[in-house]
């Protein structure tokens, strides 16, 4: 399953929580900032729906392809929110620091998703992220 | 997944393109593994056809690090990207091993 509906604020995508669905869902995405004229940093956006998404899909959903992942994408006149739910336990998020140990394979994808964004807000039980990004207002400067 | 473009001794030069992420990682790393453990001990990755590696796929540039090292080895990454020079400069790889901003 690969769903997307926009709407006057954005869009919504609903996936099966399969990592080649990420792949399509950041191509989308990349498609989707150029052809909007999103004003900041599009590699920076990429790496926090790649990042949220992947969480979901494995940790969330443990690759299971018969789970559902959803993501809302709003854009404003000053940032971008990305909304993403998975239908999981929840990600013990007020225990997480975002540290990251260069020579270990894992506990990067945290770490950029704060060194990429300007806020990252979880609902209570830890199944929901929304990570915000500024945009750069045109003519300031 | 990458085009082996040269080897001459025990180095080898690969151009892989497109994506470096959890969808392929495990193959690149697997490659990349299966030529260490054919004797070679200097890689070098060209990414100038790479648009985007996410933390599963950095993942893969450390282990080849670390496999290289240990066998006195080395790993050394090119890209003409901006934004992948300083990814890897985030995650502080470019204190272990070489990352070269191509022009």
């Amino acid at each position: 399953m690969f769903e997307i509906k926009h709407n006057d604020l954005g869009f919504e995508l609903k996936m099966s929580a399969t990592l080649e669905n990420i792949d399509l869902a950041d191509d989308f995405f990349a498609d989707y900032l150029i052809k909007n004229d999103i004003s900041t940093n599009h590699f920076s956006l990429r790496i926090l729906l790649r990042e949220s998404m992947l969480n979901a899909v494995t940790h969330g959903s443990d690759t299971d392809p018969d789970l559902i992942v959803n993501m809302e994408v709003q854009v404003s006149s000053d940032e971008i929110k990305l909304a993403v739910k998975d239908p999981g336990e929840g990600f013990p998020w007020q225990d997480k620091k975002p540290h990251f140990e260069v020579f270990e394979e894992s506990g990067r994808g945290l770490a950029l998703m704060h060194m990429y964004s300007d806020a990252i807000n979880y609902n209570e039980k830890g199944n929901q992220v929304v990570i915000t990004k500024k945009l750069q207002i045109i003519g300031e400067k | 997944m990458s085009e082996h473009v040269g080897i001459q001794d025990k180095n080898i030069e690969l151009n892989p393109d497109g994506k470096i992420t959890a969808a392929n990682a495990d193959e690149f790393r697997q490659e990349l593994l299966e030529l260490v453990e054919s004797g070679i001990l200097q890689i070098t990755i060209n990414l100038n056809n790479v648009d985007m590696i996410d933390s599963k796929g950095l993942a893969v540039f450390i282990v080849c690090h670390k496999t290289l090292a240990a066998k006195g080895g080395s790993l050394t990454v090119i890209s003409d990207n901006e934004e992948l020079c300083n990814l890897f400069h985030l995650m502080r790889f470019d204190e272990h091993f070489a990352v070269v901003k191509s022009e």
